[in-house]
């Protein structure tokens, strides 16, 4: 089964540390990895397809050397093959119009603010891969125990009910 | 008071009067003999009248048919002003006529007529003014020239006024432009003070500041050493010398290790999980950062010891990510003191580079979007108020900043221009600065950002130019050939300037 990964990307090597460490709960079942630019998180989103897994979640920074979170963001939604992908801003420092930027024309499904909370971290990736799960049409059963078991649950139920109506 | 006064007024006058004599007979001989005849007219003399100084004659708006023929004293004419008030229009002297205007035109007087000094007038009725030709012709003759004259000389004055209030006019515009610059230079003074008083606030509230984050900063790093002292006594006492010896590897590996990027960091994680395929992803992740030289000396040990080790190496790592990062706190505490000073400290010999390591610390977050490219050699030293030149650099930079927009390379160098001038260039890779703007660019007020500035300090360029200047220096502006705008800042050395500055 192709695995579904959550990329984070930040210049600081601190914070990649640090958010991997955050994410280790859920990594037995999505595997976390980093990356310090933007280019080189393009890079990392290319081997992820190469081997045919699939990218569920990413956590970007904003203001990085190179091309900044919110335009990578931009850049990655414009691409079909990522159309399901959850985006979270992760930053201290976007002003008000990155921000509208990033909601706008990013698409992001989540802002997080730092400095951050592990249980808050946690508890965003559980929210946005449950979502990821429950879009692509993948059968939940496997990521019952790391994600967000109510919704998984309803969403199931659901799906028989339409199942077995048609 | 006596009629003294009204001959030396009449000598003193400069309004025209005595020019007015020349090309027909002598004025006061005219008003002599219009005197005589009239003393020696039985109908006439009992005319001619006195009045006491400050009673009116004529009053501005009322009719009063009455003609005076001044012979002695003076008349002075108002006329109410639109404004308020009443202004002294004109001075009737001995010859002058007063009420002549209503005789001729029927309207009501014109001005307030009030005497000056004590007056002697011949005063006749419009109706006996009107029949003077028939019934005293030679009077009426003498009083023909009178008023002849009297036009002339108004017509003359006229002139003479017109020519004034041109005069007049151009002064008071003169007055107006002088008053107009000086009102610019008192903005531009003033914004200036309001500036030099943020900076001052904001400079005390960083040492305020700086102080409160140094004290707990302080505290961390000397725990940092406790801990440290502390944990190495634990590694002593772990039991057995070979255990201990790998345990201490690992401890004192971690206190020096460098997160290596997220490059190697995959690569190494790929090695690893192809050589032990068993072991859990985030414990793969957490072995990476440990030197393979370090993982490799115990290929042999089994996965429990692994992460027991590994969490030696981390509790190294951390303390040694503790310590650096406190030690980066205390580090830009101190550069933040030095570069927002409270108050201005007056000016002193200083390198110039100093102040510009300090902005770009501060400005470090702000850059990072940004290459950025140092060329610093050794100058000498200039006399400046170091905080003050550092609202230059900030503005400079940041400038620069905005005006590459999101990437570029901003571009510092200093060195010599000429045998006792230093310079600095502040270059970036923007658009550059087009002849228009380089005009304006100085001005106070003037702007190309629509936002207002992130600082919210209102920096200006105009303001770093008064700074420039005020240290003898210079602020100027020209573009790179190839392309982005150069800001130099040139100063003077200070004396005795080699390069021996530290």
């Amino acid at each position: 089964m192709e695995k579904i990964y959550i990329l984070c990307v930040d210049d600081e090597p601190d914070v990649l540390r640090a958010v991997a460490r955050d994410l280790a709960l859920l990594e037995e079942a999505f595997p976390v990895e980093t990356a310090a630019s933007a280019d080189e998180a393009k890079a990392l989103i290319g081997r992820i397809q190469e081997s045919r897994d699939e990218l569920g979640l990413i956590f970007c920074d904003h203001v990085m050397p190179g091309q900044n979170g919110v335009d990578l963001l931009i850049e990655l939604r414009g691409r079909l093959d990522l159309d399901l992908m959850r985006r979270v801003l992760f930053t201290g420092q976007a002003g008000h119009e990155d921000t509208v930027d990033a909601i706008n024309r990013a698409g992001i499904t989540h802002y997080v603010a730092k400095p951050w909370e592990r249980e808050e971290l946690l508890q965003v990736a559980r929210d946005e891969l449950t979502s990821y799960i429950i879009a692509s049409g993948r059968d939940p059963l496997p990521y019952m125990r790391y994600l967000d078991q109510e919704r998984l649950a309803e969403h199931v139920h659901r799906r028989n009910r339409t199942d077995t109506g048609q | 008071m006596c009629t003294g006064e009204t001959e030396q007024t009449q000598g003193s006058d400069s309004r025209g009067h005595s020019r007015a004599r020349s090309g027909s007979r002598e004025k006061p001989a005219v008003v002599a003999e219009v005197r005589r005849l009239a003393e020696a007219s039985p109908e006439l003399s009992g005319l001619i009248q006195t009045f006491e100084a400050g009673r009116p004659l004529l009053r501005e708006g009322e009719y009063r048919d009455e003609v005076f023929c001044l012979l002695e004293g003076a008349v002075t004419l108002y006329k109410k002003a639109p404004t308020g008030g009443r202004i002294a229009v004109d001075s009737i002297r001995p010859g002058d006529l007063v009420g002549l205007l209503s005789y001729c035109t029927g309207n009501p007087n014109f001005v307030d007529a009030v005497v000056e000094s004590p007056v002697t007038a011949l005063t006749l009725s419009f109706e006996r003014f009107g029949s003077l030709a028939e019934s005293a012709p030679e009077l009426y003759e003498r009083l023909q020239t009178l008023i002849r004259d009297n036009l002339t000389e108004r017509y003359r004055r006229m002139v003479v006024l017109h020519l004034k209030l041109a005069t007049l006019n151009a002064t008071l515009e003169k007055e107006r432009d002088e008053l107009r610059r000086t009102v610019l230079e008192l903005e531009r003074t003033r914004s200036r003070l309001v500036q030099q008083e943020k900076m001052a606030v904001l400079g005390s509230l960083v040492a305020g500041l700086a102080h409160e984050i140094n004290n707990p900063a302080s505290a961390v790093l000397r725990s940092v050493e406790y801990l440290r002292e502390a944990f190495e006594d634990v590694l002593k006492q772990i039991p057995g010398e070979v255990e201990q010896g790998t345990a201490r590897r690992f401890w004192e590996s971690g206190m020096r290790a460098q997160l290596p990027d997220t490059v190697t960091q995959r690569s190494r994680l790929e090695t690893l999980a192809r050589e032990h395929p068993k072991l859990p992803r985030p414990l793969l992740r957490r072995l990476a950062a440990v030197p393979p030289e370090v993982l490799d000396l115990e290929s042999g040990i089994e996965t429990e010891n692994v992460a027991r080790l590994l969490s030696v190496f981390e509790a190294g790592l951390n303390l040694q990510i503790i310590q650096v990062s406190s030690e980066r706190i205390r580090n830009l505490v101190v550069h933040l003191k030095k570069y927002a000073r409270p108050g201005t400290q007056g000016r002193q010999r200083i390198d110039l580079r100093d102040g510009i390591r300090e902005t770009l610390l501060i400005l470090r977050a702000a850059l990072k979007r940004f290459e950025v490219e140092l060329d610093l050699p050794e100058i000498p030293g200039v006399y400046a108020d170091p905080g003050r030149l550092n609202q230059v650099w900030t503005n400079l930079i940041y400038n620069a900043c905005e005006a590459m927009g999101e990437s570029g390379r901003l571009r510092i160098a200093c060195g010599r221009a000429g045998p006792c001038r230093v310079f600095v260039d502040v270059r970036d890779s923007g658009p550059g600065v087009n002849e228009e703007i380089k005009e304006k660019i100085f001005q106070p007020n003037y702007t190309t950002k629509e936002q207002v500035n992130h600082f919210g300090l209102g920096l200006g360029l105009s303001i770093s130019k008064d700074i420039v200047s005020d240290c003898n220096g210079e602020l100027t502006v020209r573009n790179a050939p190839e392309g982005g705008a150069i800001f130099r800042v040139e100063l003077p050395a200070a004396e005795g300037g080699g390069g021996e500055e530290t």
